[in-house]
């Protein structure tokens, strides 16, 4: 090995030409890790100014504006998804055949939304007298307003933001530190993006859930999956 | 032939003395690296001028003294950012005592005090294991509930300005001394580390 400042020969357990006293080439570079935490923040703080000028407008909570902020919010996420397509392409292949995990997601996501639903219930009930959790879920009985709440609740959340925090960020954060960091991290982004101090205590569990799912598979669509079954069996338990 | 003075071979005895003196050529002054060859200048491990001049090897040593304080400095900036975790969890629990219990008796503000605080606090904690992830997750989470309290009231915005400046660079310092003490405190080690040179000669 030669040094790449004067071409004096290394050896192999080397730091420095012993000639010249420059470094030896390393791989790894110091300025990628800020890049990372950039993009980290850059991401996150996007969504987070997006939902607070939503918060700030006054737009009113109807069925059309819920779409368009859902759609909006999604964009958004697609764009970050876009600019980091070629790490993002491995974890959105469909895994293939795990039967098990899937019937366990199946039965364990409206299991935990019927205990957070009643937990949120009681809660309101006892601590703040009030009978719902919040807007969000009130939904009327028409098929037409049932398929809005699906879309807008269920499926829109389930797909983008697992992609936002266990997709795009969750990668990004894989690069700078081990997974089970990064698996809480991306949780405690994903509940304070919520904007709900009460909600914490079971989105963050929510969240640790989902990072597990995608930190041990490897792919996105089994957090997508309960995402989507957990939210869905939601806007069901309220209707009920 | 002149005499010296008395002052000069002071002097002279007080250089002799900080001089640095470089007994075995072939091991290096400062990690005791073996198998340095005869013509290097700096040692291949941790860039001691072996056998460059006196004044090249005190500024190398120097500079190691540098970069030590340097690593409590930043050290400091963790601890601060610790501290400031800790004093923002005090300042939830005790707005939830004193608003929602002794004042106002408003459940809110004490159910909202309550979880702020053991977020806060459970990031302190979390910061003496891992201090990286706790001081960026702190820093995102006081921003976020910063935005919820102006989404409720705008002008919670710029009530405490100063203060809130003060803690976001806090937590950035803080976050800037984690990585750089890391970095550093690795390179020391590295430094201090002594190897055999000789093995795995010219690839």
């Amino acid at each position: 090995m030669t040094c790449n400042n004067c071409q004096n020969s290394i050896t192999q357990n080397a730091v420095f030409c012993g000639k010249c006293g420059a470094k030896k080439e390393d791989s790894k570079s110091t300025s990628d890790y800020n890049q990372h935490i950039k993009k980290i923040a850059f991401i996150f703080f996007t969504l987070v100014t997006y939902i607070t000028v939503l918060n700030l407008s006054e737009i009113t909570n109807n069925k059309t504006n819920s779409i368009i902020i859902d759609v909006i919010f999604s964009v958004i996420v697609l764009l970050f998804t876009f600019y980091d397509r070629q790490t993002i392409k491995r974890i959105l292949q469909i895994p293939k055949g795990n039967k098990k995990t899937v019937i366990y997601i199946v039965i364990i996501a409206p299991i935990l939304a019927f205990l957070v639903h009643h937990f949120a219930d009681l809660l309101n009930e006892r601590l703040f007298h009030q009978m719902k959790i919040s807007d969000v879920y009130q939904t009327s009985f028409s098929i037409f307003d049932f398929s809005i709440s699906v879309l807008s609740i269920a499926i829109f959340p389930a797909i983008f933001e697992e992609l936002a925090f266990r997709g795009v960020i969750f990668q990004e954060l894989t690069k700078i530190t081990n997974l089970k960091i990064a698996i809480i991290i991306s949780s405690i982004l994903f509940t304070i993006l919520h904007f709900s101090l009460i909600s914490i205590l079971w989105i963050f569990p929510i969240g640790i859930v989902l990072g597990y799912l995608r930190a041990k598979y490897r792919t996105l669509w089994y957090g997508v999956l309960a995402h989507f079954i957990y939210n869905l069996s939601i806007i069901i338990l309220e209707k009920l | 032939m002149s005499k010296k003075t008395s002052g000069q071979l002071e002097n002279e005895r007080r250089i002799q003395k900080n001089e640095i003196k470089i007994i075995d050529k072939s091991t290096c002054y400062y990690c005791k690296s073996t198998g340095l060859k005869e013509e290097d200048k700096y040692c291949p491990n941790c860039r001691f001028p072996q056998n460059g001049p006196q004044i090249e090897m005190k500024r190398f040593l120097i500079n190691i003294k540098k970069k030590k304080q340097l690593l409590q400095d930043q050290k400091k900036a963790v601890k601060k950012a610790k501290v400031i975790l800790f004093i923002l969890a005090g300042l939830n629990f005790l707005t939830a005592i004193i608003l929602g219990i002794i004042i106002n008796k408003n459940i809110d503000l004490l159910i909202g005090g309550l979880i702020g605080g053991i977020a806060y606090l459970s990031l302190a904690i979390w910061c003496k294991y891992k201090p990286f992830a706790a001081i960026l997750s702190g820093l995102f989470v006081f921003i976020v509930f910063t935005l919820m309290n102006a989404i409720v009231d705008p002008h919670t915005l710029y009530q405490g300005l100063v203060m809130k400046i003060i803690i976001i660079s806090g937590f950035i310092y803080g976050y800037k001394g984690v990585k750089d003490s890391e970095k550093l405190e690795k390179e020391l080690i590295a430094l201090k580390e002594s190897k055999d040179l000789e093995e795995n000669n010219d690839l």
